[in-house]
Parts: C-alpha cells; structure tokens; sequence
C-alpha cells in the first residue's frame, strides 16, 4: 500500500478515537503532518487543524469553566455547526439543557445551569437559529454524567446539552 | 437678863448648858426681884407722933392722912400691882424671852440641826457626786488608759506586724499573688464554660472559705442574666473546693472571704 | 496625752496606707479562662426491673440526644460509682466525684398490654437539689418519642432555652443507580430515627421547606414536564398540589413567619428573580430586578426582610432587602462564594454555605458584627438549616463519596452524623416547634 494513504488512514482513525472520548473541548490533537500542514523547518509555524463540520456535530456538550455561562472559542465552533444545521432543518424541535457541577448551593446552580442553556441559546439565534420550536431547561447539578468528585468529573459535569 | 452672846452656836450641848444656866439665873433673879419688890413695901411705915390737935384738924389731918395713907396705900398698891405687873410682865417677859430664846433656841438647834442635815446632806451629795465623778474620772482616766494602753498596745503591735510584713512584705505580697494563682487556675480548670458565652458576659461570686480552703458558700453577688452561665460559675466553685491557701495560716484572712468575678475571654 | 494618741493615730495610718491591699475590703479574683465544653452530666442508665427488655434504650436516646446539641458531656459510665435508679438511691458525693454537674437517674417498666412506665429525675449535684421528675406510660413504639421529650426537659432546665430533641427533619434521599434514580421526601425524628416518606419520584427534589405551622412543606419537584416547579404537601393528610409552574426555573420556596406567603425564585421573565406570592389568592409580586442571579430567599423572623444570594456583584454573595424589595445591600464580605443563608429563630443570624478555594463549608453570619464564622472543615457542605432554637444546624455533606446529614452546634464544637438513610442524603430542613403527627 501506498505510505501516504497509510499514514491518512492513520491519521483520521487517530482523530476518530480522540472525538469518541468526548471529554475534551478543545482538541491537542494528532499532529496530522501527512496533511501538509505541518512544521516548516524555515518557518517553525504550525496550524491548528479544522474539524470537519461533520465531526462538529456530533458533539452535542458544550463546555464551560467554573461558575462561569461564557462560551469560549471552541466551544462556539460546536453551536455555530448545530444552529447551522438546525436553521437548515426548521422543523427540528432542540433543547438546549443547562447544568453545573455540584459545589456550591443547589438552587443556585440550577439558575447557573439555565444561563448556561440561555447562552448557547442566544449565540444560536445569533448564529441563525430562529423559531419558537427552542427550548431551555436546567437541571443543576441533579444529572451529572460523572459522579466522582474531582476536578475532571466537575469539568464534565458543566455543560449544556444539546438534544434532538 | 439675856444670857450670853446667843448668836454663836457652840454646839448642841453648850447651848442645853447656857439654857438651863439662864433659867436658873433667871429663876434666882425673878426670886430676888420678889423679895426685893417687898421689902420697899415694908419699910416706907413711919411713926407719926400723937399731938393735941384739934378735932377737926386733927380729923383733917386723919382724914388727910387717912387720904394719904389711902393714896399711899393705892399708889401702893398700884406700884404693887404694877410692880406685880412688871415682875408679872417681867417673868412674862422673862418667859417669852425664855421660851423665844428656849424657841431660838430651839430653832437654832433646829435650824442648826436642819442645816446641819442639809449641810450634811449637801455634803453627803456633793461628796457623793464628787466621789461618783471621781470615779467617773477615774474610770474614764482608767478605760481611757486602759484604751490607750490598748491602742498603744495595739498600734505597736500593728507597727511591729507592718514592720514585719514591710520587711517581708515581698515576701508576703508575693505570697498572697502566689496563692490568687493557684486559686484562679484552679477554679478555671473546673470551669466548664457553656456554649453560647459571649464576651461582655459578667458573673461575680461571693465565696466563704474555711481554713481548711473548703467552699462553705458561694452565692452569686451579680448575676450575668443567662442562667446557664451563672450556674456553671457555682459549678465551678464547687468543684474546685477545697481551694489553694497560703502556708502561712495567718494570712487566711485574706482569703476567708473572696470575691470571684467570673468574665470569659478567648474564642467565643 | 491627746496630741500623742493623734500622733500614733497619724503614724498608723500611714503604715496602713502602704498595705491598703491588705486591710482594704474583699478580694477579687478574675477568671477569665475555662474549658469550653458542654455541662458535665451522669446518666445511668435506666433501670429495667426485670427480665423484659424495654424495645428502646431510652438513657441511650437521651445521652445521644445531650451529646449532639453540644452543650452537655455525658460522662464515661465506667467511672460510676454507683447507679441509682430510685431518688433514696442517689448520694450526691458519688457525683462529685466523677466531677459530674448534674445527673439522669430513671426506670423502665413493663405494664399491660404491651405499655411501658418510665420514670426519670433531673438532679443538681452542687445544689444538692431535684430539678425536675416526671412518670409517663407510653405504648412501646413511643419509647423514643417520651426519651426526647426528657431530653428537652433537662436541656430546658440546665440552659434556660428549649430543647429540639421533639422537633423533626425533611430531607431528599436518592438511590439507584445514573439514569435510573429513585428520588423520596421523607421526614423523620431530629436524630434522623423512624423515616416517614412523604413522597417518591424519578425526578429530582430540592429544597424542602417547613410551613411555620409544621403541617406543611414546599419543595422543588422535576416530576412536571421534567423541569423544576414548586410543589405544596401537607404532611398530616398527604394532600398536595403544584403551586407554580411557571416558564424557566420555579424554586427556592421560602415560608412567610405569618405562613400567609411563600418567597421564591422564578425566572419567567427571563432571569431568576425573587418574587412572593400571596398563598390564598396565588397573587405574585416581583422584588428583585436585576439581570444578575437572585435566588434562595429567606425571611427574618420579624417579617420584616428578606436575605437572599445573588451574584450582581460578579460572584455569589448573600444580600438583603426590605420584604418589599427596597434597599438591597450586601452582607457579605468574606469569602469568595457565599449563598443560600437563612436566619436563625432569634434573628441575630445567617447560617450559609461558604466556599472559598473550592472548599465549601457550613458558616454562621453574626448579622451585627458581620463576623463569617465556619462550622466545619469538610469540603462539600450545602444547605445549612437551623434548629428552631437556634443552637444547632443541620446540613448535608459527603462522606466517603456518600452524601450524609450531620449536625453542628452553633459554636462549631460538637458535630455528629445522624443515623445513615439508604442512599444520598441531602437537602435538609429543620422544622419548626410546633409539631404535627402524621396520620399516613
């Protein structure tokens, strides 16, 4: 077989692998030199690789830090991939799920969890998303997807899903 | 016929003498004074020779000297009376001199006597009243002394004992320090404070002591208002009897009765 | 003469001025240090007179009870002298020893027909004196409820404040396993003992609270449409009912003194504000505007204000305004992260949950000094609920990845887990003095 599609192969089994853990928002990635985008020995720069728009949507968590509703550069990438296609499909009814991990007051992440929902939501409808087939709700910290208590299942645990 | 000089009083029995002497004297004089007053009466009887004289002169003359002899024997009998009189009023006189001087005499020995009472009495009350104050005086001078005395005796021994205690008064303040030390870490160590205390809490107790540093009472003298707090102070005190005494037992009293003002500080 | 005695008298004085101490009045001593530390007190424990054992060890109920409110010490039985369980057979000296400050002497005994007579007396060792003894006759099962009953007698008697060993809990339980949970209401005795459930669901539950009449509770249920709406229940009769189901968030309940009203965060107009709603007519009044987070209200005793958390200042910090909603300020200054206050009984207090560092602890606020005093050193404290004598706290925290209810006495001295439920525990509320019996 030819080297270079070994390599291709390779590479973009590497990137599957590394989107099926779903744990990160932003990607390190596999330095995918077989791409031609690599290190240049003149120049020393390198390239953040683009996902594919495919792979975007298959995320469905978006991502936040510590008592915080921003929504940083990545995790914007994920909600201009879902409101494109959901503007494209206006019959699609989305929820967008809001939640926190579990330090601090119950009731107080419940509301952290909506603004959380009702961030990516206004950055959808910004990145045209339109209807009223739009939902928000917000479960706190009463759903975690992971349950032990460490600063990594805390990470997981603030997210906005996106469900439909 | 006064007696002698009736103003001085020699005394009781020289005037009974005096007395009964002017009676006599009196007596013997108012006898004599009789005799006398009758002899005159005799006497004066003379003899008139019998001449012829004629009848009518001669009864003239009798009757004349009849008259006269009437009027003598009138004016004899008129000195006689009155003589009688005199001596009457004389020996009358003589009485109630006698009986005013036996009465003065009386009086003086009565006055004499009364003033001698009361002289006496007098005497007797002032002597009395004098001895009573005397020995007022004299009891005072004595307590007053003896007070002294004691007071003396006292300050000189209080001078002595401050001299000692200046002497030994480090010693003896370090002392006393030594043991409000041992009593106050005693009583905290039995201080169970309830939760709850607060600064500004104030509970003060009033504890009697017997020699052997045994609690006899403490009884609260200013309540803090919780009544929790107030009962683990007694608490406190109790548990922590017998309480520490100097070795020096004459420094007890410094600790018979104590003031413990209980008044919580470090971490609420 | 007199001159001389004046002279001394002069000296005297003088010498005596230079040891006023010593002839001056009485002699005051300062203490200003003890040990902080709950009433020493002997329980013996209660004779049984007989074979029969009572279902209860009651001693037992009341020494826990004694211990957990922090301000008594039972002491070590083995250091009893001995155990007297009738008046004749108490000797004062016996305690004095053991350095006991007050005594529990009592008996069980059995009667008819499956009943019980317990006895007990109260003594002051000091004083040498009775301060309490009562006698009741009780069927079997109300064995603890009679033993709680004593515990407040003699916790009424030695700290002049009422005891709240008769009160009850609320408290959310969560078994199963992820994405097949099982959530249960329950209410059970203040130490946790004999659980009622009030109500099961798959859906989550939060934030029970007690009517000031202790017959209802309000709480947060995700049974409708699954998302969070307030739900009533009377704890006498089970009835219940949804009270708001707003769009957005309906949480946070939070009782009136008066009972007439409920606050609660609603965030139909967008963001979660602080609103009242009127129960008899379900009326509702806005309090807060503000497009920052305002939740977790609670009202002061007088009725007068509502504390609340917002984070308009950028983190969450506790607030307060007027029960109107006028004059909101700050009431928190320490800390990073402070949220979900209620006030004590008195209203002298904030008990809330503080976090700093990612360590978030069970704090009391002393509303007029404004000093932040943490309670506990475990890192995942939440929802603190004071004893209605304000003496103790309630709150959930983890241990050993397990979510359990522990108590902490208000000076943060005495802390004690209460008996485990099965699963997750969480979400506690105290409730008031008066008490209900459920008939369900």
């Amino acid at each position: 077989m030819d080297k270079k599609l070994q390599l291709t192969i390779l590479g973009i089994a590497a990137l599957f692998l590394t989107a099926c853990g779903g744990s990160e928002a932003t990607k390190p990635d596999v330095e995918d030199k077989s791409v031609g985008t690599g290190t240049s020995a003149d120049t020393g720069v390198s390239g953040r690789p683009l996902d594919a728009r495919t792979d975007l949507l298959a995320k469905r968590r978006v991502y936040f830090a510590f008592d915080s509703s921003a929504v940083d550069e990545e995790n914007r990438a994920i909600v201009e991939a879902h409101a494109a296609y959901l503007a494209a499909n206006k019959n699609i009814k989305v929820v967008f799920e809001g939640h926190a991990d579990e330090r601090g007051t119950r009731e107080y992440n419940l509301a952290l969890g909506e603004r959380r929902a009702q961030a990516v939501e206004r950055m959808a409808k910004i990145l045209g998303l339109t209807g009223d087939r739009i939902k928000t709700v917000s479960y706190g910290e009463e759903k975690p997807v992971a349950m032990d208590h460490s600063e990594a299942a805390w990470a997981l645990n603030r997210r906005v899903e996106i469900i439909y | 016929m006064p007696s002698g000089n009736a103003r001085r009083l020699p005394g009781g029995r020289k005037a009974i003498i005096y007395a009964v002497l002017v009676h006599l004297a009196l007596i013997a004089l108012v006898v004599v004074g009789f005799r006398w007053q009758a002899k005159p009466a005799a006497a004066p009887a003379k003899v008139v020779q019998a001449q012829a004289v004629n009848d009518a002169e001669m009864q003239k003359e009798v009757e004349r000297r009849k008259k006269l002899e009437r009027e003598r024997e009138q004016q004899e009998a008129k000195k006689k009376r009155e003589q009688e009189e005199r001596e009457r009023q004389a020996a009358e006189e003589k009485r109630r001199q006698e009986q005013a001087v036996i009465a003065e005499q009386k009086r003086k020995e009565q006055d004499k006597r009364k003033a001698a009472e009361a002289e006496n009495k007098r005497k007797d009350e002032a002597r009395q009243a004098e001895a009573k104050k005397k020995k007022e005086i004299e009891e005072r001078r004595k307590s007053a002394e003896t007070n002294l005395k004691e007071q003396l005796a006292r300050e000189e021994k209080e001078r002595i004992e401050a001299k000692a205690r200046a002497e030994q008064s480090a010693r003896a303040q370090s002392e006393l320090a030594r043991v409000e030390n041992l009593i106050r870490q005693k009583v905290e160590r039995n201080w169970v404070r309830p939760a709850g205390w607060t600064r500004g809490m104030e509970c003060v107790v009033r504890v009697r002591l017997a020699p052997t540093g045994e609690v006899i009472s403490a009884t609260i003298a200013r309540p803090s208002g919780n009544a929790a707090f107030d009962r683990s102070v007694e608490n406190a005190v109790y548990k922590a009897s017998p309480l520490p005494l100097p070795e020096d037992k004459g420094l007890f009293e410094h600790f018979r009765e104590l003031e413990l003002r209980f008044r919580p500080e470090g971490q609420a | 003469m007199k001159a001389v005695r004046i002279l001394l008298k002069l000296i005297l004085m003088a010498l005596l001025a230079g040891h006023a101490s010593l002839a001056s009045a009485i002699l005051t001593i300062e203490i200003t240090q003890g040990v902080d530390g709950g009433l020493p007190i002997a329980i013996v424990p209660f004779d049984g007179a007989g074979k029969q054992q009572p279902p209860q060890d009651v001693a037992a109920v009341i020494e826990a009870d004694l211990a957990r409110s922090g301000r008594f010490t039972p002491l070590d039985k083995k250091f009893f002298v001995s155990r007297p369980s009738e008046d004749r057979q108490v000797v004062y000296k016996d305690w004095r020893i053991v350095k006991a400050e007050a005594l529990v002497i009592g008996n069980v005994k059995p009667l008819a027909q499956g009943r019980w007579q317990v006895e007990f007396r109260l003594y002051d060792i000091y004083k040498e004196k009775q301060l309490a003894g009562y006698s009741y006759v009780v069927a079997g099962n109300h064995l603890r409820a009679v033993a709680h009953q004593i515990s407040d007698i003699i916790y009424e008697k030695l700290t002049g404040e009422p005891g709240v060993f008769s009160t009850r809990i609320a408290y959310v339980t969560r078994e199963g396993v992820v994405k097949r949970f099982s959530y249960k209401l329950q209410i059970a005795d203040s130490d946790g003992h004999n659980p009622l459930n009030l109500w099961t669901s798959k859906e989550p539950i939060l934030s029970p609270a007690w009517a000031p009449d202790g017959e209802r509770l309000a709480y947060v249920s995700f049974e409708h449409q699954r998302r969070p709406t307030l739900y009533l229940q009377n704890v006498v009769n089970g009835a219940r009912h949804r009270i708001a189901g707003f769009d957005g968030i309906n949480s946070a309940p939070a009782w009136s003194p008066d009972g007439t009203k409920l606050a609660l965060t609603l965030s139909r107009d967008g963001n979660p504000e602080i609103y009242v709603m009127r129960l008899s007519d379900s009326t509702l009044t806005r309090l807060t505007n503000h497009p920052a987070i305002d939740t977790e209200p609670s009202w002061s005793p007088d009725g007068k204000e509502i504390a609340f958390t917002s984070d308009r200042g950028g983190k969450p910090q506790i607030y307060r305004m007027r029960a109107d909603g006028g004059k909101v300020e700050r009431v928190t200054f320490e800390g990073e992260y402070n949220a979900r206050a209620s006030y004590s009984a008195d209203g002298k207090m904030l008990t809330l949950v503080s976090g700093a560092q990612g360590r978030y602890h069970a704090a009391l606020l002393h509303l007029h000094s404004s000093v932040l005093q943490v309670l506990t050193d475990t890192p995942l404290d939440e929802s603190p609920s004071f004893a209605p004598n304000g003496r103790m706290i309630l709150y959930a925290t983890d241990r050993g990845g397990r979510g359990v209810l522990a108590s902490v006495s208000s000076d943060g001295r005495v802390r004690q887990l209460l008996k485990l439920q099965e699963g997750d525990v969480r979400e506690p509320a105290w409730s008031p003095f008066n008490r209900s019996t459920p008939t369900h």
